[in-house]
């Protein structure tokens, strides 16, 4: 079937994009603001470019967002991709897909920002090139993060590989750390929502809800890998660096930053203590030497830069790095990298691309919220006083199976409730549903589908 | 510099003193003062006439205050505080030297305690409650109830607040400056009255419970009774003023924390735990001491004492419950080294401050660190924050000057004869404002015997340690008046 796209910003997201989607036939237009990309691409693409900023209606309009099926904002402007999708929603767009650069407000507000923008998909860049490099990093298998409960609470699917405990001992067995439950398992196109003696079996994506304090060492014990991590040396200190090296802080036993600008190198040293960060230059030999890099255990090069990321990360393998990682940003030679020896390769817009790709193929389901084309549902839900479950305990309560209460967020506090535990008005409640429990939750739990796109 | 507008609002600031001036004359007449009533009467006029003197001759200012002028403001506040105050001693004839009665009224104003009295009981009742009166108005600071009071201050008025507020950097809990003065003395009031009502509970009365309260919450330490607090043998009345002494020693934005969320923003606080903990470990090793030699025989006696004295010398404010000076010499040098700690940032005691302890141990530590990484770039980091780099280039100075100031009173007052514990602990007593030291002027001797320069050395080094040395440095430097 043929389907209409717009895709705003011809980049390396949406020329990717672009290209995909019109080599399998569908109609594409390109709205692009720069005169030389367009007319470059203009030989490249089979596909309509509309000169001009995509956040002007007229724009929007000649570029018939009306008709479409899916707009894709993914220039490199937040702002304008924000306001962009908005309008070609009011415009008649059916769906809207939005990528930006910043992590924070994604993991915290994101929903709001869905609500507010009419977004059916917000992604972000650097969230999914930081899962990218902390796979890389631990040999972790995330596949995706979905954010609940403003960020305190996390649903990960992981990749679940043959040496996995999940899939040698059955579940009532496992010590999952406190604050974290697994919820399903995908097998092929199967569902399973496992009791205490299911076992997970190798190949199997298994979903896991747990408390963003200890989703570190639920992937450790999911995946079974080594529990303490040696020196990560990260190059640069942009946002993706911040980010990479918070995460890893748990984890690691030392994580070091190289940045090359003296100001930036400040700021970064004054965000949370256990980072070192060191000024200078990580294309430096004598510096690497001098800091004992080779003694490391990872090194990542996130300097913005591929040639120096490049240069850096050479060093670092002639030094003896064992895990080599290089962000790239052009993505067409990234197998002359792979020529060289660096095996790992992250190229943040290369993913975005991919992931909208996948989202199209996956027949708009965007996300694991929504699983198995809404055969169950992940539903985050503020607790009523009008609801019949508010200051009952679980155990009175008797939710049926199909139906998982997996997570309790109050005030700043989140746990994974028990049956003694009882429920109080204000509470988020993050529920997880099979189809036909859906009735049951709409009785006990009233109030807004939190995760349905309010109507714009 | 414009001198004009400092002098106006010298002169609104004097008016507010000569209004404070009055509240002591109650307490003369209902005791039958007259004489004393009097001399409070005339004082109060007298301070009123030169505040209107000086608003006549600033009254074609601008409004503008720049920094200068703040510092000039503050400085000369101080000074003119401390002047005025003494006049009652004067005119009441309980202190005839002016030297003295203006050590006496900047000791109680900088919430000091030292005191040239040697029969504190002779002395009559009006003019003791003005002594801890002025201890009260001092320990959350003439400026800071200056600007409660007039909130027509201005831009102005956020710099002065900064100046007189210790610690190394002045948190405002609301956005303007005013209801910050004003949130803080009502913090300030509502534990005055508390204390007020726990005092008279335990048995004393309404004078003695005031007075108490007043030199309690400002960590001032003077005590209309000749022994202090031991003279009124109760462990209540000591467990009382041991809590309200703590309570005064930690940072007043704390409370203020506490009235929005009633959470427990007190233990997250890392500061205050670092003040608790010292108070813990500090009292334990002295008791330990004590009981070992054999000063005391009863344990509880033995902690209670050991406690008040320290959370009394931690928090500067210089009571006694027991005559430390007698303690055994571990005790002794202990109490010393925490006269240089003194309490929390934001509160109403002196010395220098916990936070500025903690981030210069922290700053030098960094320094270690770059000696072999010089690569490495860091920040201090105090409880989980960084500090910024001016704020530790701003402690690094200030512990500098302070320990300057101190060695420069040690030398100018052990001119003269004094052996080397009375000048040692005399200047820090002073500088730090606690008030009692050990030796001559430990908590049973008193500061009389000095000469009349040297207490004017200790009225400046009084002055220093309340507005933390950058104020008055700034005024006596050659730079600050160039134009």
């Amino acid at each position: 079937m043929t389907e209409r796209y717009v895709v705003m910003g011809a980049g390396e997201v949406g020329s990717h994009l672009a290209r995909t989607l019109s080599l399998e036939g569908h109609n594409v237009v390109v709205i692009e603001s720069d005169a030389d990309r367009r007319d470059r691409l203009q030989d490249e693409i089979d596909a309509t470019i509309v000169l001009g900023n995509g956040a002007h209606i007229a724009v929007l309009e000649s570029a018939g967002v009306s008709e479409s099926d899916l707009f894709m904002a993914v220039s490199s402007n937040d702002e304008a991709n924000l306001v962009a999708a908005s309008l070609a929603k009011r415009l008649g767009a059916r769906r809207t897909a939005v990528r930006v650069g910043v992590t924070d407000d994604i993991t915290v507000h994101r929903r709001l920002y869905e609500a507010v923008f009419g977004v059916d998909l917000l992604l972000s860049t650097q969230l999914q090139a930081t899962t990218r490099i902390l796979n890389h990093v631990l040999g972790h298998n995330t596949l995706e993060i979905e954010y609940l409960a403003q960020g305190k609470v996390q649903l990960r699917k992981i990749h679940l590989e043959a040496g996995s405990l999940l899939t040698r001992k059955p579940l009532h067995e496992m010590k999952m750390p406190k604050g974290s439950l697994v919820v399903a398992f995908f097998r092929g196109s199967e569902l399973i929502i496992p009791s205490g003696d299911d076992m997970a079996q190798a190949g199997d994506d298994a979903l896991v809800l747990s408390k963003s304090e200890v989703i570190a060492s639920v992937e450790r014990s999911v995946s079974s890998k080594p529990c303490s991590f040696g020196t990560v040396v990260i190059a640069g200190g942009g946002a993706t660096s911040f980010t990479v090296a918070q995460a890893l802080a748990a984890q690691a036993d030392q994580v070091k930053i190289i940045e090359k600008d003296r100001r930036r190198a400040k700021q970064l040293a004054s965000r949370f203590p256990d980072l070192e960060v060191l000024n200078g230059d990580a294309t430096d030999i004598s510096l690497l030497r001098a800091e004992r890099v080779a003694s490391a255990r990872a090194f990542i090069a996130l300097m913005g830069n591929d040639e120096r990321n490049l240069m850096a990360t050479l060093l670092a393998q002639e030094l003896g790095v064992p895990r080599v990682i290089a962000l790239v940003e052009r993505t067409e030679t990234s197998h002359l990298w792979r020529k060289l020896g660096l095996m790992r390769i992250v190229s943040p817009r290369r993913i975005a691309a991919e992931r909208i790709k996948n989202y199209i193929d996956r027949g708009y389901n965007s996300n694991i919220v929504s699983l198995q084309r809404g055969k169950a549902q992940v539903i985050e839900r503020q607790l009523a006083a009008a609801s019949p479950a508010a200051g009952v305990t679980l155990a009175d309560i008797k939710p049926p199976r199909g139906l998982i209460v997996g997570a309790v967020a109050r005030g700043d506090r989140v746990f994974v409730p028990r049956g003694s535990d009882r429920l109080e008005v204000g509470d988020t409640v993050i529920l997880f549903v099979q189809e036909e429990h859906l009735p049951t939750v709409r009785l006990l739990f009233p109030g807004h589908e939190s995760t349905q796109r309010a109507p714009v | 510099m414009n001198l004009y507008p400092p002098l106006r609002v010298l002169g609104r600031l004097l008016s507010v003193i000569a209004l404070a001036e009055l509240v002591p004359t109650l307490c003369c007449l209902w005791y039958g003062e007259g004489a004393a009533a009097l001399a409070f009467v005339a004082t109060a006029l007298l301070t009123g006439l030169c505040g209107l003197g000086l608003m006549y001759l600033g009254r074609h200012s601008s409004g503008e205050l720049y920094r200068r002028e703040g510092i000039l403001i503050v400085v000369g506040g101080w000074v003119l505080a401390s002047l005025f105050g003494a006049l009652p001693y004067l005119l009441s004839g309980e202190i005839s030297h002016p030297a003295d009665a203006l050590f006496e009224s900047a000791s109680g104003f900088t919430t000091t305690g030292a005191s040239i009295l040697t029969d504190i009981e002779a002395v009559g009742r009006g003019v003791l409650f003005w002594r801890c009166f002025t201890q009260w108005l001092g320990g959350m600071g003439i400026i800071v109830l200056f600007v409660a009071l007039l909130p027509e201050l201005g831009p102005g008025a956020r710099f002065l607040y900064k100046l007189e507020v210790p610690g190394p950097t002045a948190e405002t809990l609301h956005p303007r400056v005013h209801d910050t003065a004003v949130a803080l003395w009502q913090i300030y009031l509502l534990m005055s009255g508390a204390q007020i009502a726990l005092l008279l509970l335990a048995g004393l009365d309404l004078y003695d419970a005031m007075t108490h309260t007043f030199s309690t919450l400002s960590t001032g330490g003077f005590s209309p009774r000749g022994a202090s607090v031991a003279a009124f043998e109760s462990p209540w009345v000591e467990a009382i003023v041991i809590v309200f002494m703590l309570a005064a020693g930690a940072n007043f934005s704390l409370y203020y924390g506490l009235r929005q969320h009633r959470g427990s923003s007190l233990w997250r606080d890392r500061e205050f735990r670092l003040y608790a903990g010292l108070i813990l470990l500090i009292s334990v090793v002295i008791c330990g001491n004590l009981l070992r030699t054999g000063t005391y025989e009863q344990a509880p006696r033995a902690l209670l004492d050991s406690v008040f004295q320290v959370v009394s010398i931690l928090t500067t404010t210089g009571f006694a419950s027991a005559d430390y000076d007698a303690w055994p010499n571990l005790s002794r040098v202990l109490l010393v080294c925490l006269m240089f700690v003194g309490g929390c940032a934001g509160s109403t005691a002196g010395g220098m401050k916990i936070m500025r302890l903690a981030i210069g141990l922290k700053a030098a530590f960094r320094e270690i660190r770059l000696i072999f990484s010089p690569s490495h770039v860091m920040s201090v980091f105090v409880g989980g924050k960084a500090v910024p780099d001016s704020v530790v280039r701003s402690v690094a100075g200030f512990l500098i000057l302070y320990f300057a100031s101190w060695v420069v009173g040690l030398v100018l007052l052990t001119i003269g004869g004094v052996d080397l514990e009375t000048s040692m602990s005399a200047s820090i007593a002073t500088l730090g404002n606690i008030g009692p030291g050990l030796s001559a002027v430990g908590p049973t001797g008193n500061f009389a015997d000095f000469s009349a320069w040297q207490k004017l050395v200790m009225v400046v080094l009084m002055w220093i340690g309340r507005l933390e040395v950058y104020a008055i440095a700034a005024v006596v430097s050659v730079a600050f008046w160039r134009r």
